[in-house]
């Protein structure tokens, strides 16, 4: 049979992979609180900032719509200014050729 | 599993801490505390504190309690957290160096010999050797890939086992497995050719 050096290393590994392992499992002492109160800051500073951001959405949402009625309400009251001012507006070519 | 599980009704602890029983959550973490450090200590990244990755743990636990609904057991969901959380630290770790013959101590060295021989390990130093020389194989996989290794073959779990604790269904940990034997045996073959130059 073919030598597998894997199938040897981990059998080999293996006898070594499971000692008694007798160290402490039960949480240190203050662990638990620490844990605790730091999931408690967490949640806290979570909820601030998820609420912050619901506003803020809000308020960018609002700011748009606002932007986008003020243009719609007067954008003909600016095309016609900007065509009026067009109109009247001196053009320099022909105010040169006047001049000449 | 939690050694007092028979006493510990998790069920009505889990409502408790939901409803924001600050005690309720102390048990809890002191219930789950040894479970979680035993999964972290077998795939403790290098240089992380045990204390601080099951600290880390506990929290995302908290944070994502209200994700829970209760489809597997809550050992089994605060399993998957903590060995994501042990892959997450691991995958952070700046990878090593490609391993060399020349990186190998005498024993390790001496292992590369025993295995290719098909000689079995004869005595401690020789099989704390070879546990030497795997951590330096398994260094050189993927953080994903060194879970099924130590996992299935150095635990000698079950496929069905290391998909409750991963969350990974059993294909997707039978082609990581074979995957990552492939690449630690071509890895053993080429020290092997180093040493014979």
């Amino acid at each position: 049979m073919k030598t597998d050096p894997w199938n040897n290393l981990i059998k080999a590994a293996r006898a070594t992979a499971t000692p008694a392992d007798d160290r402490e499992v039960t949480a240190p002492a203050g662990f638990a609180t620490r844990v605790v109160a730091l999931a408690r800051e967490q949640a806290e500073a979570g909820s601030w900032s998820s609420w912050f951001e619901v506003k803020a959405w809000r308020a960018l949402g609002m700011a748009g719509a606002i932007a986008a009625l003020s243009v719609a309400f007067n954008i003909s009251a600016v095309t016609d200014s900007i065509e009026q001012e067009v109109l009247e507006a001196d053009d320099p070519i022909t105010a040169l050729m006047d001049l000449s | 599993m939690p050694s007092d599980a028979d006493d510990f009704d998790l069920p009505a602890q889990l409502a408790a801490v939901r409803g924001g029983d600050q005690d309720a959550a102390r048990d809890l973490v002191n219930y789950l505390y040894p479970q979680v450090i035993r999964i972290v200590r077998a795939r403790l990244p290098r240089r992380v504190p045990e204390e601080d990755l099951a600290q880390e743990v506990f929290l995302k636990m908290f944070s994502r309690l209200e994700q829970y609904r209760g489809e597997m057991p809550f050992t089994h969901w605060v399993s998957r957290i903590a060995v994501t959380t042990c892959i997450d630290h691991l995958r952070k770790q700046q990878r090593r160096p490609e391993l060399r013959y020349a990186d190998l101590s005498e024993e390790e060295a001496t292992m590369i010999d025993v295995v290719t021989r098909d000689e079995s390990a004869s005595h401690a130093g020789e099989a704390l050797a070879a546990r030497e020389l795997l951590e330096k194989l398994l260094d050189q996989l993927k953080p994903e890939d060194r879970m099924v290794v130590q996992l299935v073959d150095l635990e000698q779990k079950t496929l069905v086992e290391v998909a409750e604790i991963t969350g990974w269904n059993t294909t997707l940990v039978k082609v990581r497995a074979f995957r990552a034997r492939r690449k630690l045996r071509i890895l053993l073959e080429k020290l092997e050719a180093e040493e014979s130059v």
